[in-house]
């Protein structure tokens, strides 16, 4: 095997280390320094790379789901490496014979000598190494006089919460750490631990999720395009974060141990005659208070868990599992987390298990330095770290939750994984009293110093702080909520580098960015600092002791995290507000889990990336096998469907222009009738089993159903008549009659066209009896065939003569349907409709068809297959009342079909009620929200959709969410600099999270971002990576 | 807000002299005793072991001497820091293991029971000169 480079993090969680990468790789799929390892590993592997392993290699190409042995193995590569071992043992010890053999006295006395002084100084070495801890026993760790239990904190969610309810987060575990004290509790050592997020498990999960479409040869197969994915996930090393408290248990009282001595000492005793009585009493008596003390400790224990699972922390006691990476995590700190860790998860730890611990690693600190130099191995290659623990000092008033975030987790957006060691004392109500009456006392004695002994103006401070200690005195007498427990505790936090000087970097970053409320003091004594993270290690040092009640220890909160999304679905980018973590969307778990509807409102305006969002959404979402139907009238998202991967099962329809055919946006046509064999007209429904007959019930049904669907033709071809005429010709009093008796003479069926409106209206202006109604049918009758002549009306009437009855078959092996509209002419905005051009007045109906045939290809598809939709820009339609009614069908039926409708739009408006009210944004469970353009109104409407509170400093959320950097074609400026990615305010279910797309390292969909076109991804690809 | 009990804990603890009688300068009282004391150490170490004879200039070196260290010492001290703490990070430093020379032998032990166990983190002897 050859060797890999140190530090190659990426390479750390390569799921192919084990075998040999795959010599042909399509060109420009991987980023460079993968191409660099490979040739590296390609040149520098041994000439005989053993056969079994080529089997293997062609087996590990292939996705998980494709693989139809699924047993992954790599027994080549393990007697490979201990036959080096055994190998490398003989070589030596022949070495060592040699020189025994043909040596004088004097060199083996050298050598006994420095064996011995080799052995002193490891014996040494091993002594300051040594751990306190002893074992481990359940969730329990043991040192010589102490006894730990720890819990597990889930973590937990923070933003875009309502201030008030994020306040009582912060109360409610204030809480638990007052009902600890009040348990008898002296101590607490809280742990936050982070382990990597889940990469491979995403992609396994996806692999199960996803029915991929096959594989295009020479173009991105599933197996590459799930690994470019898994790479450019990984890129920024996300973590996830575990939060462990440890509750110090008390020690056993004198008089046990004393008895339990006593005993042991009297059982000799037992038999002599007198003593022997008693000794046995004595012995009667130890048990009996031994078992005694093993109930009470139960009860302790049973109270502790009892109040750790309450509101605010609903802490569970440490499973084996998550006690070992507690303590494997902790003992090789400052080496990268391990992705592929085993855990052994089974049994309590004895003494040699532990003495394992302090082997994982070699510190190294080298006075003055700073830092502490960790040595160690991980995932089979060895990595040297730097680890900086830094203890919080001085704070100043905060103010959390209104301006601020919590202030251990204020460090987290910088993307390191930092971890924190408290340790906290939790004072009694009494102590506190008397160490404040203390206080009170010193501080009156100064004050005396100053004024009556030396006749000085005493410092301001005195005065302030005696009136601050009469304050908390009175405060914890009479406060009941228990927030004003007092506590110690030092704070510390561990940052990490590869290299001594990036870690000093990373210290100065963390301490600017909590500057300048919280103080981070980098101390001396740096070993002892890294090793307090291990439970069961004594204090390093008493300086910075952080008095402070047990609210303001809470407002910590060090357990929340971003929270979007879920881990078996597609990425639309990653988290921004607190760390960046990948975002990833089941796009059917509303239908498929929750039965809520699947339409998905995309609020922005044009240029705020999201075109190229949703072509990246509707990528994903094909390539793992749902069936995508784009509405695009003049973008760039068609180019998807020439994407080489999608060859065969893509198509472009154009519904304007030379290429169109002709009557295919008949509305007759694109309102479909309901089918008769539909699930919804069995009479085994549920929805009949209250009837008395459930056959003529579910007839009755259907038969309504029906009429309902011919009402809506009528009602669709009158709007869309009404969208062709002129406004002058509107206002008239008797065209709505005119429109109305003529859709109804030609009735609902399917099979009529528009024409025959047409030829009924030039009935009704020949043959009615009222005069005003003749006038006004043959006026409306002209205007509307000077409409129907234009090429652009082909779609909507067929030819004079034929009846235009295009095929109907939808092809089911077609899975990427994109509908274009070229050419047409959109009315320029703010002007008045009487001035438009007929061609533009015809652009209205027809994107109002098209929006309606997009939504009849999904209904047309198998109804439980997965199914996309996406609607962009259609502005025609929120101007008339004919876009509402769509939305709300689409919102209803969405569920139903199983329908992802992500539909484009650039005010909230539509999706809220007419009159501002939202009685629609009920039915909308995930939102995307993207730049608004600083508009006010539409930012009100946003908030409202988010279902978020005004006025509490979202507004500027909203207004400041333009991502994509500046262009410019100043040669003097650079604004590479700034964030390319755009961001999004994304709502799943209860979450809403600020969600950066940032798209530069999946470099395997290069040739998809090219398709799309976007200039922040043009721009970011043109930057060398 | 968020408030903590910080500013109580940061009571004034200045000497300003006698009754009656105000230093020109302002001494902590940590200052004070642990001047006291170095300063008594370093008499008994001049005394004692480099055997300076007791006079009005070696008095005033010996409390000059003293001055000093305890001038460099209690720069590190403060309201959060106390004497103890900065003494204590003191010996935590120096009694941090260190790297290891180059030449050194080195033996390492392994106990038995964790090859057996715990086979993941495979234990490489690395006997040998390093």
């Amino acid at each position: 095997m050859a060797v890999q480079p140190d530090n190659d993090i990426a390479a750390l969680f390569d799921p192919n280390f084990d075998d040999p990468e795959p010599t042909v790789v399509p060109p420009g799929a991987l980023p460079p320094s993968w191409a660099a390892a490979m040739a590296a590993h390609r040149t520098a592997s041994p000439p005989s790379v053993p056969d079994p392993n080529a089997d293997a290699t062609q087996a590990a190409e292939l996705a998980w789901s494709q693989v139809p042995d699924s047993s992954i193995t790599a027994p080549a590569a393990v007697t490979a490496s201990t036959a080096a071992v055994g190998a490398d043992a003989p070589p030596a010890q022949r070495r060592r014979g040699r020189t025994k053999r043909g040596t004088s006295a004097d060199t083996d006395a050298e050598f006994t000598r420095q064996t011995k002084a080799a052995a002193k100084r490891a014996a040494r070495t091993r002594k300051v190494v040594r751990l306190q801890l002893v074992g481990v026993e359940g969730n329990i760790t043991r040192t010589r006089t102490q006894s730990t239990a720890w819990f597990v904190q889930p973590p937990g969610p923070w933003n875009m919460r309502p201030v008030g309810r994020q306040r009582r987060y912060i109360q409610n575990e204030a809480l638990v750490l007052a009902n600890l004290a009040e348990a008898g509790v002296i101590g607490v050592h809280r742990r936050l631990v982070r382990t990597p997020w889940p990469v491979r498990q995403w992609a396994q999960a996806h692999d199960g999720w996803a029915e991929p479409i096959a594989d295009v040869p020479g173009a991105l197969s599933w197996s590459d395009y799930l690994r470019g994915q898994q790479h450019a996930m990984l890129w920024g090393s996300p973590t996830l974060k575990g939060r462990y408290w440890g509750i110090e248990l008390p020690p056993r009282s004198t008089l046990a141990s004393g008895l339990d001595t006593v005993s042991d000492w009297l059982l000799p005793a037992v038999e002599v005659p007198l003593l022997g009585r008693v000794a046995k009493l004595v012995r009667a008596w130890a048990r009996t208070a031994f078992l005694g003390e093993q109930k009470a400790l139960a009860e302790h224990l049973a109270t502790i868990e009892r109040i750790l699972s309450g509101q605010g922390v609903r802490a569970k006691p440490a499973t084996a599992a998550q006690m070992d990476y507690l303590l494997l995590r902790s003992a090789s700190l400052g080496l990268p987390l391990d992705a592929e860790g085993v855990i052994s998860g089974g049994g309590d730890w004895a003494q040699s298990d532990i003495a394992a611990l302090e082997d994982l690693t070699d510190l190294e600190l080298t006075p003055g330095d700073g830092y502490t130099t960790v040595r160690g191995q991980v995932g089979g290659r060895d990595y040297t770290g730097y680890a900086i623990v830094l203890t919080v000092g001085r704070m100043a008033p905060l103010p959390i939750p209104e301006r601020m975030l919590p202030w251990q987790v204020i460090g987290d957006s910088s993307g390191e994984p930092l971890e924190w060691s408290e340790r906290i004392r939790l004072k009694t109500t009494s102590q506190t009293i008397r160490s404040l009456r203390r206080l009170t006392a010193r501080i009156e004695a100064q004050f005396d110093h100053y004024t009556v002994e030396h006749d000085q103006v005493p410092p301001q401070e005195l005065a302030e702080q005696h009136a601050l200690a009469q304050r908390v005195i009175s405060d914890i007498e009479d406060d009941h909520s228990g927030l004003s427990v007092r506590t110690e505790g030092w704070y510390r936090v561990l940052v990490v580098g590869s290299s001594p000087d990036e870690a000093k970097q990373k210290v100065s970053m963390l301490q600017e960015m909590y500057a300048p409320r919280i103080r981070l003091e980098h101390e001396h004594g740096q070993y002892q600092l890294l090793r307090e993270f291990i439970p069961g290690e004594p204090l390093a040092n008493i300086a910075h002791c952080r008095r402070m009640s047990v609210e303001t220890v809470s407002a910590g909160m060090a357990a929340v995290g971003d929270r979007i999304g879920d881990r078996t679905g597609v990425v639309i980018g990653e988290t921004a507000s607190i760390a960046p973590r990948p975002a990833v969307w089941d796009l059917f778990a509303a239908h498929e889990k929750k039965h809520k509807s699947g339409l998905t409102p995309i609020v922005a305006v044009p240029g705020s990336g999201k075109t190229f969002l949703a072509g990246m959404l509707v990528y994903q979402a094909v390539r793992a096998g749902a069936y995508g139907v784009v509405l695009d009238p003049s973008g760039p998202l068609k180019k998807l469907a020439q994407l080489p991967e999608f060859r065969g099962i893509a198509e472009v329809q154009a519904l304007t222009g030379r290429t169109s055919r002709p009557g295919s946006l008949n509305p007759y046509r694109v309102i479909v009738d309901p089918r008769r064999d539909d699930p919804d007209y069995v009479p085994a429904n549920p929805d009949y089993a209250d009837d008395a007959d459930p056959v003529t019930a579910a007839q009755s049904q259907y038969e309504a159903d029906l009429r309902a669907a011919q009402a809506e033709r009528i009602s669709v071809a009158v709007s869309v008549l009404k969208m062709m005429l002129s406004p002058a010709r509107l206002e008239h009093e008797w065209t709505e009659t005119v429109l109305q008796t003529a859709a109804n003479t030609v009735g609902g069926g399917r099979h009529h066209n528009l024409r025959e409106v047409l030829d009924a209206i030039a009935a009704l202006g020949r043959d009615d009896e009222n005069l005003d109604l003749r006038t006004c049918a043959r006026s409306v009758h002209q205007e509307l065939s000077m409409m129907a002549d234009l090429a652009e009306a082909r779609v909507l009437f067929p030819e004079a003569g034929t009846t235009g009855e295009p095929e109907d078959i939808v092809d089911t092996n077609t899975r990427l349907t994109v509908l274009t509209m070229p050419g047409l002419q959109l009315p320029p905005t703010g002007t008045d409709p009487s001035q438009w051009t007929p061609q533009q007045r015809m652009a209205g109906p027809l994107m109002h068809m098209a929006a309606w045939l997009a939504n009849r290809l999904v209904y047309e598809l198998p109804r439980f297959e997965r199914k996309v939709l996406f609607l962009d820009e259609n502005k025609y339609l929120e101007q008339t009342g004919a876009g509402r009614t769509l939305n709300l069908r689409i919102a209803r039926d969405s569920r139903k079909y199983k329908v992802r409708a992500l539909v484009c739009s650039q005010l909230p408006d539509d999706y809220l009620g007419v009159d501002g009210s939202d009685d629609k944004s009920a039915l909308t469970y995930e939102v995307i929200i993207g730049d608004l353009g600083g508009n006010t109104h539409a930012i009100d409407g946003a908030l409202k959709l988010l279902n978020l509170p005004a006025g509490e400093g979202y507004e500027a959320l909203l207004a400041d969410l333009g991502g994509g950097g500046e262009d410019t074609l100043d040669e003097d400026t650079d604004t590479e600099h700034l964030d390319q990615a755009r961001r999004f305010i994304v709502k799943m279910a209860d979450d809403i999270e600020l969600v950066r797309s940032d798209w530069t390292h999946f470099v395997h969909l290069a040739h998809v971002f090219a398709a799309l076109d976007s200039r922040a991804t043009r721009a970011a690809m043109d930057t060398p990576a | 807000m968020i408030d903590n009990d910080d500013m109580l804990h940061r009571v004034d603890r200045h000497y300003l002299g006698p009754t009656g009688f105000t230093l020109p300068f302002r001494l902590r009282y940590a200052a004070v005793g642990l001047g006291a004391l170095v300063t008594v150490t370093v008499f008994v170490i001049a005394r004692a072991v480099v055997q300076v004879p007791l006079g009005f200039q070696s008095l005033v070196v010996i409390v000059g001497i003293g001055v000093v260290i305890t001038a460099r010492v209690t720069k590190y001290v403060n309201a959060d820091r106390s004497v103890r703490s900065v003494i204590r990070a003191a010996w935590n430093d120096l009694t941090a293991p260190r790297p290891p020379k180059a030449g050194q032998t080195v033996v390492l032990a392994i106990p038995a029971a964790m090859r057996a166990s715990r086979g993941t983190h495979a234990a490489a002897s690395s006997e040998g000169n390093c």
